[in-house]
């Protein structure tokens, strides 16, 4: 009996360390696998610029004409590289569609800020229009200098407007020969 | 007293038995989850949260008109890397493998990318398409790929550092192209003023050119929407793991200006390393009057129109290694447009031609109209043809006054070769075509072939055209040897690959064993 007793113990011993042995294991394992040795880079944002409060980013888009590949859709993508560009006799007017009327005090009219896009004067109109489609003018045309050393980026001001179509109507463009609308933003300010 | 103690003993023992069960069960099942081997490293980079995931209209096929042509994540392909889940892209490819057009139809594949050394196991899911067979390239690696989940995913280990193709169902229109790189041995100082550091993250820098003594670092992690310009400039290291992306540049749908993602013109002393460039609206990676380069590790997919892969003109002492090439139109290209070229290799090099020629020495080989011309000293080492889609595998058009001399094409293997054009594997011709300058035609000397295997393709045999140019311009001193069609020895040029050879023009052209 006490030699069975003895066995007894060893075996229990025996399981007691192999045990062990096999959890320390398994620990180092599961490190293995879930730990050890994968190194995850997280992602990054974008440097798309601020467009926080934009409403009218990935607005819907026409115009009355384009170049083939630089259609209306381009000027509300998001995308500065991406732009509108309009072609064949002035007037050429660039019309967004919110989807329903919103409140916005000020459009900012974008072209691409790398140097290449030289300084260029263009002349426009602003008009919005409510549900109705009825479009009346918010700003007279007038000239806009977009300047590579000042961001190729020109914000203009009018009283707020509850509307959901806003247009620009194009008469002249000293860089092209029509129109250019990298990104037409609208901010209520 | 001894009953008590031999019933605890019991007990225990019976609990140290059970312990052991389980602990040995779950040993062996976790076992089988470790996809990543004891002492094996794998770094995986997120995509850009920026980037948009793909809907049904970004996976349309159709031409830069009909649809987005932007750089995506992919809804349907997912990849997971030692139980990770990878960022996967889906970039442009064309498959249309007939005649040049201005804008050939555009689709969409897979592609992701990590590095790793040791060996992993990668996993693959394709929502939507139920997998019956499936195959990684390239063949050599012998890789068994299980379907898993009832067809619904795939799974192998690699332990190579390389590019992967997987194809399902013997369909190339939905291959998974994954690339699997070292890990990387050094990070450039981000606050090193001749550092240009992109992190992970996506941006909009259109140009980027590089000065002397400039290092341009695209983190694993970053899309950059832009093209770099390396123009009369040394010492430039261009690296990182990272995607230059030209998917928002117009091709033939606009003014087709071409921004060639990456350009080395006059310069020397490049190095380039690791990087991916994507969606070119042009030929993709363009070395141009440059000496002393090297181009490791860069991989390439094009989709549109004149989408060279890597095309050298007048170039010297110009090296490229262990990259992968998936171009609609020729992938591997040298030309003279102004001085002449010497000294290219190209070497461990994987190529996907889905239009034109893989690997081409031409037309343009004088197109500057220079005295005493020449292109020489040009190695083809160790490269496989996954799918070479259109045009001959090897070919040298002289359609200049130049002398293009001392060609070696050394260990070629053609996995699949299926070209729509004809079944011409080898095109080695002076010749007068639209892309020439000059009024006279040069020669062709010294050109071997030691190994070509084609593995596989849509002909049972191939034909291998030599021809000069009236009776003054010849083709001289052509060797082949270890040709294998199909699993069969080649040993003369009457069978499987039958010579086409013009008789007044040409001389001393052999097969050997």
């Amino acid at each position: 009996m006490k030699k069975l007793l003895i066995i007894l113990a060893s075996v229990l011993a025996l399981l007691v360390v192999a045990n062990g042995a096999l959890l320390i294991y398994n620990n180092y394992a599961d490190d293995g696998i879930k730990e050890k040795g994968i190194t995850s880079i997280a992602g990054g944002g974008s440097d798309k610029g601020e467009s926080q409060g934009n409403i009218a980013l990935e607005a819907g888009a026409e115009a009355t004409s384009y170049v083939s590949g630089y259609s209306a859709s381009f000027c509300c993508d998001g995308y500065i590289s991406s732009y509108w560009e309009g072609t064949g006799a002035y007037p050429q007017e660039l019309k967004i569609d919110l989807g329903q009327e919103k409140v916005f005090s000020e459009a900012v009219v974008k072209l691409n800020p790398i140097e290449a896009w030289g300084k260029r004067t263009m002349s426009f109109e602003c008009k919005v229009a409510g549900d109705n489609g009825i479009f009346y003018t918010v700003v007279e045309e007038k000239e806009y200098v977009f300047d590579y050393d000042e961001g190729n980026s020109v914000a203009i001001s009018f009283d707020s407007q509850n509307a959901r179509y806003f247009s620009l109507v194009f008469t002249s463009n000293s860089g092209a020969g029509g129109g250019q609308v990298a990104e037409l933003e609208l901010y209520s300010k | 007293m001894k009953k008590i103690l031999f019933a605890v003993l019991i007990v225990l023992l019976a609990a140290a038995i059970v312990t052991s069960g389980y602990l040995l069960y779950r040993n062996i099942s976790e076992t089988a989850d470790i996809l990543l081997k004891q002492n094996s490293k794998v770094v995986l980079y997120e995509a850009p949260t920026s980037l948009k995931v793909a809907d049904d209209d970004d996976m349309i096929t159709g031409t830069e008109i009909a649809r987005n042509m932007r750089l995506v994540t992919s809804r349907d392909a997912h990849l997971e890397v030692a139980g990770k889940s990878v960022s996967v892209y889906e970039t442009n490819v064309s498959n249309a493998h007939q005649d040049s057009v201005a804008m050939p139809p555009q689709s969409r594949v897979p592609v992701a990318y990590f590095d790793f050394e040791g060996r992993v196991y990668l996993k693959i899911a394709m929502d939507g398409l139920e997998i019956n067979e499936v195959s990684v390239s390239p063949l050599a690696y012998s890789i068994k790929a299980d379907i898993l989940d009832d067809g619904k995913s795939v799974g192998f280990w690699i332990d190579k550092n390389d590019s992967y193709s997987v194809i399902f169902n013997g369909n190339t229109d939905r291959a998974f192209h994954i690339f699997a790189n070292a890990i990387e041995k050094e990070k450039p100082d981000q606050n090193d003023e001749n550092v240009i550091y992109y992190a992970p993250g996506e941006y909009f820098a259109d140009t980027i050119t590089l000065a002397s003594d400039q290092t341009l670092y695209v983190s694993g992690g970053a899309v950059i929407h832009g093209h770099i310009v390396c123009a009369d400039v040394s010492n430039v290291n261009i690296i990182g793991r990272g995607i230059i992306d030209g998917s928002l540049y117009g091709g033939n749908a606009d003014d087709r200006n071409v921004r060639i993602p990456l350009n080395i013109a006059s310069s020397s002393s490049v190095n380039v390393e690791g990087i991916m460039l994507l969606n070119s609206n042009g030929w993709v990676l363009q070395g141009n009057s440059s000496s002393d380069v090297v181009i490791d590790n860069v991989k390439i997919i094009s989709s549109r129109a004149n989408g060279d892969g890597v095309t050298l003109q007048s170039c010297k002492d110009f090296e490229v290694k262990h990259c992968f090439v998936r171009s609609w139109d020729d992938s591997l290209v040298v030309k003279n447009y102004s001085d002449s070229s010497e000294n290219i290799s190209f070497s461990d090099i994987q190529i996907w031609t889905d239009l034109a020629q893989s690997m081409e020495i031409g037309y343009e080989t004088n197109k500057g109209s220079y005295e005493d011309s020449y292109i020489k000293n040009i190695v083809f080492e160790d490269i496989t043809v996954l799918y070479n889609f259109h045009k001959p595998v090897l070919s040298i058009h002289n359609a200049d006054s130049c002398l293009v001399s001392d060609v070696t094409y050394e260990n070629i293997t053609v996995e699949r070769a299926d070209m729509t054009w004809s079944n011409v594997l080898i095109e080695m011709v002076v010749c007068e075509s639209s892309w020439s300058t000059t009024y006279e035609r040069g020669d062709i000397r010294d050109v071997s072939v030691n190994g070509l295997k084609v593995l596989g393709g849509d002909y049972d045999y191939y034909k291998a055209v030599f021809s000069g140019f009236g009776k003054d311009h010849t083709v001289e001193n052509v060797h082949l040897s270890g040709i294998e069609i199909n699993g069969t020895q080649v040993t003369n040029g009457k069978s499987l690959l039958i010579f086409d050879i013009e008789s007044k023009n040409t001389e001393n052209i052999t097969i050997g064993k």
